[in-house]
């Protein structure tokens, strides 16, 4: 018994050191941040120290090149400046930013989470088609849409620098991932309804499980400078607006069950999630830039 | 100098001027490659520093549209477009172009730019204004397009380039594009390129409300991060430098001197209509530090701007006062301009450049160089095309060795006039300066005879009484080895007419230089004649050739007193004040 509880203390201390050498890597590399959760560093990611995910089995979801091995070149100083606009989007895509988000509000784990939407499953899979334009759109084409809704701002054009950065950044951290395949741990776990959904029962779940961190408001965490968001505003001003992804009830409920609450992913039932999604759905936030007055005025069906 | 009219004058000119700035300053910052916070930066510290430094009083420096596509077309092969590396590329061109630039102001080098041809600044211009009407097409159309691409293959891909274009942003563009001209043609006196961008962004905010943004789908310019005192520095780390130096070293040279040519004419351009007086090198030198200075305070490089130098001078800037004003309405207008540039098209943005591009054309400019000689139809030609299909950097140095090759030819064809008979009598020596013979010689024709006698018996000048034996030899231009041959050919034919025998005056009042080839020709022909017994005069301005002359032994040969002064006991130099 004493045998297992020093391995335990040996274990943790040396586990201490580790997450310490990396956070000071970490804080070398990159601007000065507070150490997010969700910026330490992946090194042993499965298990994550801070989220955990649904492992079935070790060695089954496709692990990501680590940050200590970003190359000391050009390319490795544009797959920088893209980790640095993917992770503080407001501050090195200022441009083009309009809300508090970052590209890892959603894309946990710096886009390397499975389940959570990672780029390394999705590099792979693009030109793809897209039932939301109804084209072919190419990975810059849609970051381009994530800028216009989840970021509520304005749409980098495919020439800009920090489109290059992105890009670049997505393909070093699929670095060996097969093309054409759809990876384990692509975008988001599936959902079932088992009963009608209920904003009643999900405002008590969102009181008891996600207000400690995303607020009674829902307007998030500020880091304590009061720069940018350490936990992302859920709705409001400074949220995605009402033309993204996650404005849509099963996606929200989708991205709440395989990651939320953080640290404590598939925790939530499927019922439960739905429940907390429609929930959010009806609170104010952007209008979705695909509508105008004029079309509401015209075209009143037109509007979700 | 500075009492209250003038102040005031200067507060006008100022604010319009920094308010004029602001479209140009985002257009050529895009034009350049660089993101829209450098324009501005540009706009706001050079024209500060070459205020200060400069020498004249009203030319405005800034970001310029030639300079812009040279600094686009020199670093494109090296980094990507408006990415971190670009843009210290860009910083590092201005830090090598300032030294450049004060250095030759430093060893006064700066008449050199005065021996620029106008024609080849035309065609360099004009040329720059094609260049960036091609360049813009795509922007306009709301298509991405290569840059740096040779402009055969451009134009194709604008072609191919219409079927993707996005129809609202042509609409817009084409919105902008119009109202600049319609402002421009019936309202000259208005700043046609901000009312345009507001015109076209008034467009685009409404086509946004009534079908929405994302459906409208205009790319625009995004938020500005930016900072009262943005520190720079240039970089010649080699790895960072080495792989561009090859392409960055030259193309500072050519932006230096393309710099200079065109500070150097508008200052010049702009003391002919206020009468200052310009110290060239003093000019030389402000570019200089601004470009130098600028290089710490993330600027591209800049240079004096015809447009701005001109309506700030017509709206009343009368001293550099005007240019800070505006610096500070710049500074002031951009916090509050800030959330409105955001939003932006950039099509609107690519229209602003086809109106300043189109500007650049000014086809009666073009038209009065191409008429005024044959050989500038030639330059003119030969520019131009090298521009389009060179690039500026190649356009410039074959300027400045046309420029050279111009000014030689021009300058190895001295003008010689030869007068005889009554034509000649004006420049026979006497008290009297030459303009009062002359007068007195249209007033009272025949009887000059007499009254030039009676003063010149009186002041016991010696007269030739034969006129038709004097021969005038009028000299202008420089008597150089290159130009002696045409003097050589002229005092040829002259002996064969007299024989060598006749009095010889050589009138050289508008003799800009000699050497001691032309000094020796002289010579020879001064003992020719004085061997057979007639004499040799010689008229000049000033004691400037004196030393030439006497080295070659001229002035021996034909006499102190045989050689007059227009402007007695005058040794000043007079080529600082002919700038």
């Amino acid at each position: 018994m004493k045998w297992i509880f020093l391995k335990w203390v040996l274990f943790f201390s040396f586990y201490n050191v580790v997450l310490s050498v990396a956070a000071q890597e970490i804080g070398q590399s990159l601007d000065s941040l507070e150490v997010r959760p969700s910026l330490v560093n992946s090194r042993l990611s499965l298990p994550t120290q801070l989220t955990q995910v649904h492992v079935i089995s070790p060695g089954e979801y496709f692990a990501p090149p680590l940050v200590a091995d970003i190359s000391d070149d050009r390319f490795g100083d544009m797959v920088r400046m893209g980790r640095n606009i993917f992770i503080n989007t407001d501050v090195y895509a200022k441009r083009y930013a309009g809300n508090g988000l970052n590209c890892s509000s959603c894309h946990l784990q710096e886009g390397r989470k499975p389940h959570g939407i990672p780029l390394w499953a999705a590099y792979g899979r693009y030109p793809m088609y897209r039932h939301k334009t109804r084209t072919v759109v190419t990975l810059e084409e849609r970051i381009q849409d994530c800028f216009i809704y989840s970021m509520d701002g304005i749409a980098p054009t495919l020439d800009a620098p920090e489109m290059k950065a992105l890009v670049t950044y997505t393909k070093w951290l699929s670095k060996g991932s097969p093309v054409g395949v759809d990876l384990p741990g692509r975008g988001l776990p599936n959902v079932s309804r088992t009963q009608d959904l209920d904003p009643k029962r999900g405002k008590i779940v969102y009181e008891t499980r996600c207000e400690l961190c995303h607020g009674k408001d829902g307007k998030g965490q500020k880091h304590t400078n009061g720069e940018g968001y350490i936990f992302p505003p859920l709705w409001g001003g400074d949220s995605y607006n009402k033309g993204s992804g996650l404005q849509r009830v099963r996606t929200l409920a989708k991205f709440i069950k395989g990651n939320m609450p953080l640290g404590a992913s598939f925790s939530l039932t499927d019922q439960e999630s739905l429940d907390v999604a429609i929930y959010i759905w009806l609170q104010e936030r952007p209008r979705n830039p695909k509508m105008s007055w004029a079309m509401d005025f015209f075209f009143p069906n037109m509007a979700r | 100098m500075l009492d209250r009219e003038v102040i005031k004058a200067d507060i006008i000119a100022g604010v319009t001027a920094g308010v004029l700035i602001l479209p140009q300053a985002i257009a050529l910052a895009t034009l350049a490659g660089l993101p829209p916070e450098y324009g501005l930066y540009t706009s706001i510290f050079p024209v500060m520093f070459a205020a200060l430094f400069g020498s004249s009083w009203h030319a405005m420096s800034g970001p310029n549209t030639a300079l812009s596509i040279l600094i686009a077309f020199t670093i494109a092969p090296y980094a990507s477009i408006a990415s971190p590396e670009w843009i210290q590329y860009a910083i590092t061109l201005a830090f090598m172009a300032g030294v450049i630039q004060v250095t030759l102001g430093l060893l006064r080098l700066g008449v050199i730019f005065n021996y620029f041809s106008q024609t080849v600044t035309i065609a360099l211009v004009t040329g720059v204004g094609i260049i960036i009407i091609v360049s813009q097409l795509g922007n306009f159309m709301g298509v991405l397009m290569n840059i740096a691409e040779p402009i055969e293959n451009a134009i194709p891909q604008v072609i191919y380039g219409i079927s993707r274009a996005n129809g609202f942003a042509v609409f817009v563009g084409a919105v902008t594009v119009l109202s600049g001209l319609l402002l421009k043609h019936y309202y000259p006196k208005l700043p046609f390129l901000i009312i345009a961008v507001i015109v076209g962004m008034l467009f685009s905010t409404g086509l946004e409300l009534t079908l929405g943004t994302s459906n409208v789908g205009l790319d625009k310019l995004g938020t500005m991060s930016l900072s009262a005192l943005p520190l720079s520095s240039p970089d010649f780390s080699p790895e960072n430098f080495a792989e561009a130096s090859q392409g960055l070293l030259p193309a500072a040279f050519v932006i230096a001197f393309l710099g200079l040519i065109q500070a150097s004419l508008i200052a010049r351009a702009m003391a002919i209509k206020s009468g200052q007086c310009i110290d060239i090198n003093q000019e030389v030198l402000g570019q200089g530090i601004s470009n130098l200075a600028g290089s710490f305070i993330s600027c591209f490089p800049s240079c004096s701007s015809f447009n701005r130098s001109a309506s700030n001078f017509e709206s009343g800037g009368r001293t550099p006062l005007s240019a800070l004003i505006s610096v500070v309405t710049l500074a002031i207008l951009i916090v509050f301009a800030a959330p409105l540039i955001a939003h932006m098209p950039i099509s609107v943005m690519a229209a602003i450049l086809l109106l300043v591009g189109a500007g650049l054309i000014k086809k009666s400019d073009i038209k009065k160089t191409l008429l005024e000689k044959r050989e500038n139809q030639f330059i003119f030609a030969l520019i131009l095309f090298s521009t389009i299909y060179g690039g500026v950097d190649y356009a410039v140095f074959f300027g400045i060795a046309l420029s050279i090759i111009a000014y030689l030819k021009n300058a190895s064809k001295p003008e010689i006039e030869l007068l005889t008979g009554k034509d000649a009598q004006q420049y026979f020596p006497q008290s009297t300066s030459v303009l009062s013979v002359q007068n007195t010689l249209i007033k009272e024709g025949e009887e000059y005879y007499q009254s030039s006698e009676n003063q010149c018996n009186e002041l016991n000048v010696e007269i030739p009484k034969q006129f038709d034996h004097v021969t005038v030899l009028q000299i202008s231009g420089s008597l150089f080895f290159g130009s002696v041959f045409r003097l050589e050919d002229t005092l040829t034919d002259l002996r064969k007419q007299d024989g060598g025998k006749g009095d010889l005056i050589i009138s050289g009042e508008n003799l800009q230089s000699i050497d001691s080839t032309g000094a020796e020709m002289l010579v020879k022909e001064a003992q020719s004649r004085t061997k057979t017994g007639a004499r040799m005069l010689l008229w000049l301005r000033n004691h400037n050739h004196d030393a030439v002359l006497q080295s070659s032994g001229l002035i021996k040969i034909i006499g102190e007193k045989n050689i007059y002064y227009l402007k007695e006991n005058n040794n000043e130099n007079h080529q600082d004040h002919v700038v």
